[in-house]
């Protein structure tokens, strides 16, 4: 990754924003191995989503930094998605569908769709912070937003 | 409970032999409606909008990689057997090209053919037939300047005796009631607003609310939750009750939830609510995703989650 970048990852992780998915304790939902993992790293994405979004309702101080920190999470994370999903690896209690290893191509298009909405939702927090662009962190935020939808819809199925 | 409704359409089948005739019921006999004078001519761009907040692609466009749109070919479990959905491209064989205006209106408002058979409610008619005749119009218009698609569609594989068609007649008998949406003159034009695009285009009681021993939406649980929605996925309750439904979400949450669905707790919807919002709800103006959460938010909370039933382990 080039130098901002890593400034940026080496502030999130000062700042604590979760980028690593070590095992825990306690196992989700009772899954283990590798599903455990991305399970934890997909609640890291929505824990950054539910902050950010808490900031453009204004229940939080609005602050375009730790839009960018979010941001720069979310790509590692997009980087790290496919080694998460070895094929099939969906034993109970795992919500991710068969189609995911049956159009391989398909769930890396979604990947790829996450990691550019986050990188516009980087460049648009970074435009912010030189002068108000609010409006447009709040539509990259949105679709980051529809990133996500957009591959819960296709290769995941709840329990 | 399946046997009464096996009933049903037996007798259904009986009566409509016994009458000759496929619409035997007197309320289903149709006049077209009349149109006002001064109806303006039909607007496409309008008539767009309309049909992507009716969600008509999330049915009648395939999921199959390289899937024409409105080409039919969707495969629809259910325990009635396997629905096929129809071609609805302009195509003048194996579409709807050579139908009418009045064929089209008489379809989504009275779930009959052009030919006087009954649909099945598989067709979410029992809400499309609260829309107005303007949007109706509007949509058909649109829906002609789509691109004809050459596709034949397989037909339903039903059990025996739902694959009885006439058997649909007595069903609406009993559990169709057709009828535009009626504004409530005592709220405001936004709350009447959501309450159409819910109640009517949007149809989200087909999948939030649950069904009767005889598939049909159960009204006074409007919108309390269904475990058994579409592709067997579990329509939570999204009447306000704080504890089992949405009570606790903003208006933002739901216009924010609409537009992206990401609930607020971060995590994001999928499955046949994800094909809600990306073909319908992110597809509409901030002005009616607020009309809805409006209408929502003024719901009656009504208590309980929706319990998928469990299934028998295997032996
Ligand atoms: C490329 C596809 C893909 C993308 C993009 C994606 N997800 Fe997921 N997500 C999945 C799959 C598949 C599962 C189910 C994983 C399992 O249960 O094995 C899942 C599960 C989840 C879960 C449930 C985790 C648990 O504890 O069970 C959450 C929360 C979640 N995702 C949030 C998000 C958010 C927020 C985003 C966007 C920032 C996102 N996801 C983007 C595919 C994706
Ligand atoms: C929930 C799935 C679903 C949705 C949403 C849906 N349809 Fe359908 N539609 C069906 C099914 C299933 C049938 C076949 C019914 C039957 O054979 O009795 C059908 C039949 C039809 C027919 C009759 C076609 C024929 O050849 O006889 C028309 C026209 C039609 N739909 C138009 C629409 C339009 C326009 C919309 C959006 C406003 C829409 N449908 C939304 C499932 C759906
Ligand atoms: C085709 C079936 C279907 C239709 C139509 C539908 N929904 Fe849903 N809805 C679902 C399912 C299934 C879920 C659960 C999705 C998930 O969690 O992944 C859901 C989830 C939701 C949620 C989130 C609730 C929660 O507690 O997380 C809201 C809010 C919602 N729907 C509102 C609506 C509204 C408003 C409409 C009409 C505009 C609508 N839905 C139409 C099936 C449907």
């Amino acid at each position: 990754m080039a130098g901002p970048g890593r400034v940026i990852i080496a502030a999130a992780l000062a700042m604590g924003i979760g980028m690593s998915y070590a095992p825990h304790a306690a196992a989700h939902k009772g899954a283990t191995g590798v599903v455990m993992h991305r399970m934890h790293m997909m609640k890291a994405l929505a824990t950054a989503m539910k902050e950010m979004a808490a900031m453009l309702k204004g229940k939080r101080r609005y602050d375009p930094a730790r839009f960018s920190l979010h941001a720069a999470a979310i790509r590692k994370h997009a980087a790290d998605l496919p080694k998460m999903f070895p094929k099939g690896s969906n034993p109970k209690p795992s919500e991710a569908l068969p189609g995911i290893w049956q159009d391989w191509d398909g769930f890396l298009a979604r990947r790829r769709a996450m990691d550019s909405a986050a990188a516009e939702l980087a460049a648009a927090a970074l435009a912010d912070v030189a002068m108000d662009k609010r409006s447009r962190v709040l539509r990259a935020y949105i679709g980051v937003a529809k990133s996500c939808t957009g591959c819960h819809t296709v290769f995941r199925k709840r329990k | 409970m399946i046997k009464l409704i096996k009933l049903l359409f037996l007798i259904g089948v009986f009566a409509a032999i016994a009458a000759a005739v496929p619409a035997f019921a007197p309320s289903l006999i149709w006049t077209p409606p009349e149109l006002p004078e001064h109806m303006p001519d039909a607007d496409t761009k309008r008539g767009k909008y309309v049909f992507q907040m009716a969600g008509c692609a999330s049915c009648h466009t395939a999921k199959a990689k390289g899937a024409k749109p409105l080409a039919g070919g969707l495969q629809v479990k259910t325990e009635y057997g396997v629905f096929v959905v129809p071609n609805i491209t302009p195509d003048k064989d194996t579409g709807i090209g050579r139908w009418t205006e009045t064929d089209f209106i008489r379809a989504m408002t009275q779930g009959l053919s052009p030919d006087g058979r009954h649909y099945y409610p598989a067709f979410p008619y029992t809400s499309y037939t609260r829309m107005t005749l303007l949007d109706l119009r509007d949509m058909w218009a649109f829906l002609k300047t789509t691109k004809p698609v050459r596709n034949v569609v397989p037909l339903h594989q039903l059990k025996f005796p739902y694959d009885l068609r006439p058997g649909v007649g007595i069903w609406k008998v009993f559990f169709f009631s057709p009828g535009r949406f009626k504004p409530d003159a005592s709220k405001s034009r936004q709350w009447n607003r959501g309450a159409y695009i819910v109640t009517g285009p949007a149809h989200c009681g087909e999948c939030h609310t649950p069904r009767n021993f005889a598939g049909a939406v159960e009204k006074g649980r409007a919108m309390a939750g269904n475990a058994e929605g579409a592709d067997g996925d579990v329509a939570p309750n999204i009447t306000p009750h704080k504890k089992d439904g949405i009570g606790d979400w903003s208006k933002d949450d739901i216009t924010l939830m609409l537009e992206s669905g990401v609930v607020p707790s971060g995590d994001a919807v999928g499955g046949s609510m994800g094909h809600v919002i990306e073909n319908s709800m992110s597809k509409l103006t901030s002005k009616d995703r607020l009309a809805i959460a409006i209408y929502l938010q003024s719901l009656k909370p009504i208590a309980g989650k929706p319990q998928k039933p469990k299934k028998p382990e295997k032996k």
